[in-house]
């Protein structure tokens, strides 16, 4: 069994909105063009896994359309083929989509009898293993979807999820828990309505640090009724961490515990039924990548530069929008009078929003120096000693209070973004609060001119591409 | 399996020019072959080049390159300033340059730069 999804971004849902729900009343179609991301296993369903990306809107030509009503469309299939020419040049799969002019995104008789035609067109043209996917969009926007089985197998499968990502995200779901009326998140749902709390139990998270914000981040999350979390961090509790590691208890720095594990069986021990898998081990690794690639949403909660720029790559590959934390705490002098900087940041990294890189928040030479220290410890003592790279600095001022915080900003904005309780224009791609001046800034910036991951969208849901996220490791 | 990001391998195929991808242990890096350089400087007509990609790249820059065979300037038949110490790689011993990249732009920059800071390095060098 595999687990079948799509993506898409919202400019791309507003596009289809306006070609497929016409003013005449009319149903109307198009293609859509889609990279894949196939995964081996996804850690919570213990199952391949497949997410369809949608790179290309492919309407068709209205001198094809043949019939056209408010309860019927067709067309000739000359578009087709171009449509499964293209796709097979560009390594991309082809999804028909087309409107119901009612509130149905069940597929009806006339689909069913229609679209194993066209299947067996796209396998005669494109050869073995080729997928057709069918989407319906009904007459609010909503959508549902199938992917169309091997030839030898009849019938087809039901997409579990459509995501739709930007300002707002959206989840079109029949995964989604029909009785999520448990009495734990009633009072939630007393301020937000009993939609969010079904929203939240079914959706998929990465966490990615398990530190003083990722673990605020991972225990919050599931006290908010998130159902999915991936922890993901190859450290081990220390000492010094326990003053803002929510969970871990001296015996876990003794007993030499992972971040992750500790963090996890916080979670689980709250008896709230969310699902925890503890990924142990750095988020560029490749045993990574399965649970990374599966999560509908990531935090991005480390220090690391170089992963970060894993997570600002993976945002435009996967569509997967990231919501990067970072703390800066600048004592102004020895004796700790005044503050240079006590501020928290919160950037949502995705197609359409400036990247890290070009807002400076990833720094590529720090992570050039973190990378040669993981992958070359010996070439990075070598340089040390030569001076050609700065060592590692003094341990950074860190307090769980505002750690916690920066991760409450963080899921805040998530919220928004699902629920929408800040109202039109509420979502904050870069927030920056300033503790000391008691106040929130929204800095914004420009992509770099030519940007490959922010000035165009050539990169953007180009899912599984060699090598994985177009980096060398 | 290829490990160059795609660019690369279109920019290298674009030009013509005789590459392989090499590995050695967790290095990663491409050689680029039979590569002319400057006519009259050097006691070697053609060489191949070593570029070392870092995990990060094309993010990050590569730093420095390498030269086989080793080659000394024709004009006092002495090894290039930074280019008298050795690295291993694949069983044989490069000529490294040291070279540094403080210029490198993210998102824009990839193996057609350092290709021309190679030239560069070659042009100049002293």
């Amino acid at each position: 069994m595999t687990n079948f999804n799509l993506s898409m971004r919202a400019s791309q849902h507003a596009e289809l909105l306006t070609h497929l729900l016409p003013e005449s009343g009319f149903e109307q179609a198009a293609y859509l063009l889609c990279r894949v991301v196939a995964i081996h296993e996804d850690p919570w369903l213990r199952q391949q896994r497949t997410t369809y990306l949608v790179t290309d809107i492919v309407p068709i030509p209205p001198e094809e359309v043949t019939e056209r009503s408010s309860t019927r469309i067709t067309w000739r299939t000359n578009s087709f083929a171009r449509a499964l020419k293209q796709a097979e040049k560009e390594g991309k799969t082809v999804a028909i989509i087309h409107s119901h002019r009612s509130s149905s995104t069940a597929f009806s008789k006339q689909d069913d009898d229609n679209e194993p035609d066209l299947i067996q067109m796209a396998l005669n043209r494109n050869g073995p293993g080729t997928r057709l996917l069918s989407l319906v969009m009904n007459e609010s926007g909503d959508l549902g979807g199938r992917v169309w089985r091997q030839p030898m197998m009849t019938g087809c499968d039901i997409i579990a999820s459509i995501k739709i990502t930007g300002a707002r995200v959206r989840f079109f779901r029949t995964d989604a828990a029909q009785n999520a009326s448990r009495s734990t998140h009633q009072r939630q749902a007393l301020a937000f309505g009993p939609a969010l709390n079904r929203d939240l139990r079914a959706l998929r998270i990465g966490v990615v640090g398990a530190g003083g914000t990722g673990s605020a981040v991972a225990m919050l999350l599931a006290r908010l009724g998130v159902g999915k979390i991936a922890l993901f961090d190859g450290d081990i509790v220390d000492e010094t961490n326990l003053n803002r590691l929510h969970g871990a208890t001296q015996t876990d720095a003794d007993s030499m515990r992972f971040k992750v594990d500790v963090v996890a069986r916080s979670i689980a021990e709250m008896g709230l039924g969310v699902k925890v898998v503890p990924v142990r081990g750095w988020i560029g690794g490749e045993e990574s990548r399965d649970a990374l690639r599966s999560c509908e949403v990531v935090f991005g909660c480390t220090d690391d530069h170089d992963g970060r720029l894993i997570l600002n790559r993976l945002a435009y590959y996967y569509l997967i929008p990231v919501i990067d934390i970072g703390l800066a705490i600048e004592p102004a002098a020895e004796d700790h009078r005044g503050l240079l900087a006590l501020d928290a940041r919160v950037t949502v990294i995705e197609p359409e929003e400036t990247c890290l890189i070009c807002r400076s928040v990833a720094n590529p030479r720090t992570a050039s120096v973190e990378s040669l220290r993981r992958s070359n410890p010996q070439e990075y003592e070598r340089r040390k000693a030569e001076a050609y790279v700065e060592g590692e600095g003094n341990p950074s001022p860190a307090v769980v209070t505002f750690t916690t915080e920066a991760a409450c900003m963080a899921i805040n904005e998530l919220i928004h973004r699902m629920q929408g309780f800040r109202g039109p224009g509420g979502a904050a791609a870069n927030r920056v609060r300033k503790f000391h001046l008691g106040e929130d800034r929204r800095p914004g910036h420009k992509p770099k001119s030519g940007c490959s991951l922010c000035a165009t969208d050539k990169l953007w849901g180009q899912g599984d591409t060699e090598p994985f996220l177009g980096r060398i490791g | 399996m290829s490990f160059l990001p795609k660019p690369d391998r279109e920019y290298l195929v674009s030009k013509e020019l005789e590459y392989e991808e090499v590995e050695d242990g967790n290095k990663k890096g491409v050689r680029i072959k039979n590569q002319r350089l400057p006519p009259g400087r050097y006691d070697a007509e053609v060489a191949d080049i070593l570029i070392l990609l870092p995990p990060a790249y094309p993010d990050v820059a590569p730093d420095m390159f390498h030269l086989l065979p080793w080659v000394k300037l024709a004009k006092g038949s002495r090894f290039p300033t930074k280019a008298e110490s050795a690295v291993a790689f694949l069983g044989e011993s490069w000529q490294r340059w040291s070279r540094h990249n403080p210029e490198w732009r993210p998102g824009l920059d990839g193996i057609w730069t350092m290709l021309k800071r190679v030239e560069h390095a070659l042009e100049v060098a002293a």
